[in-house]
């Protein structure tokens, strides 16, 4: 037997014209069951008469209303009346069927497996409703003051940690999420088995571990979309887009009604390069009324991927004021570097910055600026790369994502010990982290590395990132600059392999739904143009270097690479 | 890549079919009796209506039914 989500429930209501917190009455439950296939309903009533409370639940057929199972219980205190319901839940579970072993297996007593304190669960039901109509910005404060009302509320602290790693919150997020996996004794074994996984998947960034994880509460609850959409995204760490798409598609199949999983699915399909399916993969969310900044900022990124102006533009003024925005506006402020718009570009991280900033999100205010520090790294702005990596590390000083890419930036700047110190502390602090063990610390090493000419010792630092160099790797950000690649292409280049560096930028070339509108996209093709020139292979040089020239057309003048770029196509003439 | 918290369709443990069909028969005069059906199949879905809260103490709108949600997730 399944539960019928509230998503759902809303999809129907929608449909017939009803309000979508249309009350699910007896009387209503019982229109809308046969839309929504349900054979049962399963209403409930709580009174307070002769100083006790009592609960009653029935469960009524959808054909015909018959009564097929009913339960009661008491409590003489407001306290008690949760653990009543739970009882009375207990029994209901029993007439409808479950057998005893189950029963005694699946007996977490529900003050235990929610909170004894109606506070507590009240805030919490709260956060579940506002999360289902407003989305997770809004839900955080009501699941804040769940777990302040009851510390070791199991299920709010893991919501709060979904949600905050959805917005990018991913230190705190770690932190709500070891919380709820250390209150193991306030929590169902279903609920247990979704804890630990995204204490592996969240906490401990140990993604072999939490594929098992998912893997294993799949196995078990099949039906459950969360598992298989959490799953989806486990793979885009590691850069495995097919079994993203797969795992999300099924999210998808099982829970229409989720835009998390349209999120993924859609960003699955862009990074194998369909950005057609993609986006009707993103129209269907939105003719379900749908809404999250990361659909429009997939929608963004196709308009990029078409050169339409128009269709970016629609999508930018649609993020003006709203949660999310400024996801948006970094993804704009990148467009413009793109095209060596620096001054836009820095003008509109700064509006990034301010809009998370304004909205409470210091981690993503951390990662626009240290995505902008990267940026200015590679263009030849030392003083602004460092500027602004500073600024990242006041903004989270915690973060490991954002302390990863602001050590490869010092590193890229030639900010050593400051490098060193932060690759030493990641180490230590995340042994299990695979992003962090198998992609950034190499990474930081190889660049080191590459700043003292040892290209060879880089490569072989960058070969242990290999099966990761597709990945997303800085936490909940939904892009790939392939970094790994384009440092491999950079050593290769200086070691006069060329052939070999062909290679590694054409990877980076070929994956367009993938990087984007991202520094390396437009830096490969002038990596492609000296491979090339290097080879002797003037024509196709030329070729690359005139499609620089063509991007940075319209370029800030002073920018070092493309000043160095205009030089190498005149000599090449 | 977006995560999820929400649980999903439920899946609750049932009973052997063969269990369910002893069960019928044995027990099928006392259902005939309090005028029941037989319970819901496998695949059968519930729809969570409201937990209607005339207790007169707000804390219990919607709480109750979350709390249900958890309990029947089991």
């Amino acid at each position: 037997m399944n539960l019928i989500s509230d998503e759902k429930v809303r999809d129907v209501s929608r449909k017939r014209g009803t309000s979508e917190n249309q009350a699910l009455t007896a009387d209503f439950a019982k229109q809308i069951c046969a839309e929504l296939d349900a054979a049962a309903y399963l209403t409930g009533i709580v009174v307070y008469a002769d100083a006790e409370y009592t609960v009653q639940l029935d469960v009524n057929r959808c054909k015909g209303g018959s009564r097929i199972a009913d339960s009661r219980g008491s409590a003489p205190r407001e306290e008690l009346l949760i653990h009543q319901l739970g009882v009375a839940a207990v029994q209901l579970r029993e007439e409808l069927g479950e057998d005893a072993g189950s029963l005694q297996k699946f007996d977490t007593p529900l003050e235990r497996a929610t909170s004894p304190m109606p506070s507590a669960l009240k805030a919490y039901a709260d956060a579940r409703k506002v999360l289902r109509e407003q989305g997770d910005l809004a839900a955080v404060p009501y699941y804040r003051k769940a777990v302040e009302a009851d510390s070791r509320f199991a299920v709010a602290r893991s919501g709060l940690a979904v949600s905050l790693y959805n917005l990018n919150q991913l230190d705190e997020a770690a932190e709500s999420i070891r919380q709820a996996f250390e209150a193991a004794d306030r929590q169902t074994a279903r609920e247990r088995l979704n804890i630990s996984t995204l204490y592996y998947d969240m906490a401990q960034g140990d993604v072999e571990k939490a594929i098992e994880g998912y893997q294993e509460y799949i196995r078990i609850y099949p039906r459950d979309d969360v598992a298989l959409g959490n799953l989806s995204s486990e793979y885009f760490v590691i850069g495995e887009y097919e079994q993203a798409a797969k795992y999300s598609a099924a999210a998808l199949k099982i829970n229409p009604d989720a835009a998390a999983w349209y999120e993924n699915y859609s960003t699955a399909l862009l990074a194998l390069d369909h950005p057609e399916e993609a986006e009707r993969v993103l129209k269907e969310a939105f003719a379900r009324k749908l809404d999250d900044a990361s659909l429009h900022a997939n929608i963004y990124s196709i308009a990029f991927l078409r050169t339409d102006q128009a269709g970016m533009r629609q999508q930018l003024d649609w993020a003006e004021g709203k949660p999310g925005g400024d996801s948006l506006v970094a993804a704009q402020s990148d467009t413009e570097a793109y095209f060596g718009h620096l001054q836009n570009a820095r003008q509109l991280t700064r509006k990034a910055i301010y809009m998370a900033k304004s909205a409470e999100l210091p981690e993503s205010a951390a990662t626009w600026s240290a995505e902008a520090a990267m940026r200015e790294a590679v263009l030849g702005y030392p003083k602004e790369a460092r500027e602004l990596v500073h600024e990242a590390l006041q903004f989270a000083p915690h973060s490991k994502d954002v302390r990863a890419l602001a050590a490869v930036v010092y590193a890229r700047i030639g900010d050593e010990q400051d490098a060193r110190a932060i690759a030493g502390d990641l180490q230590a602090l995340y042994p299990a982290n695979i992003a962090i063990q198998k992609a950034w610390l190499p990474m930081i090493r190889a660049q080191l590395a590459m700043n003292k000419r040892n290209y060879e010792e880089g490569l072989q630092e960058l070969r242990v990132v290999s099966p990761y160099e597709r990945g997303q790797l800085t936490g909940n950000v939904s892009d790939s600059c392939m970094m790994p690649v384009f440092l491999r292409g950079e050593s290769l280049l200086a070691l006069n392999k060329s052939a070999d560096a062909v290679t590694e930028f054409q990877k980076i070339e070929s994956s367009p739904g993938l990087v984007v509108n991202c520094w390396s996209g437009s830096l490969a093709k002038l990596g492609m143009a000296r491979a090339d020139a290097q080879l002797g292979a003037k024509t196709d040089a030329k070729l690359w270097y005139e499609k620089v020239a063509s991007l940075w057309a319209g370029a800030d003048a002073d920018i070092p690479v493309v000043k160095q770029a205009n030089l190498e196509l005149s000599k090449i003439h | 890549m977006k995560r999820a918290s929400l649980p999903g369709p439920i899946l609750m443990k049932r009973v052997y079919r063969f269990v369910l069909l002893v069960l019928a028969c044995a027990t099928s005069f006392a259902f005939w009796r309090m005028r029941r059906t037989v319970p819901l199949e496998d695949t059968d879905s519930l729809l969570l209506g409201e937990v209607s809260n005339r207790s007169g103490e707000a804390i219990f709108d919607e709480s109750l039914r979350e709390a249900l949600r958890i309990a029947l997730s089991q």
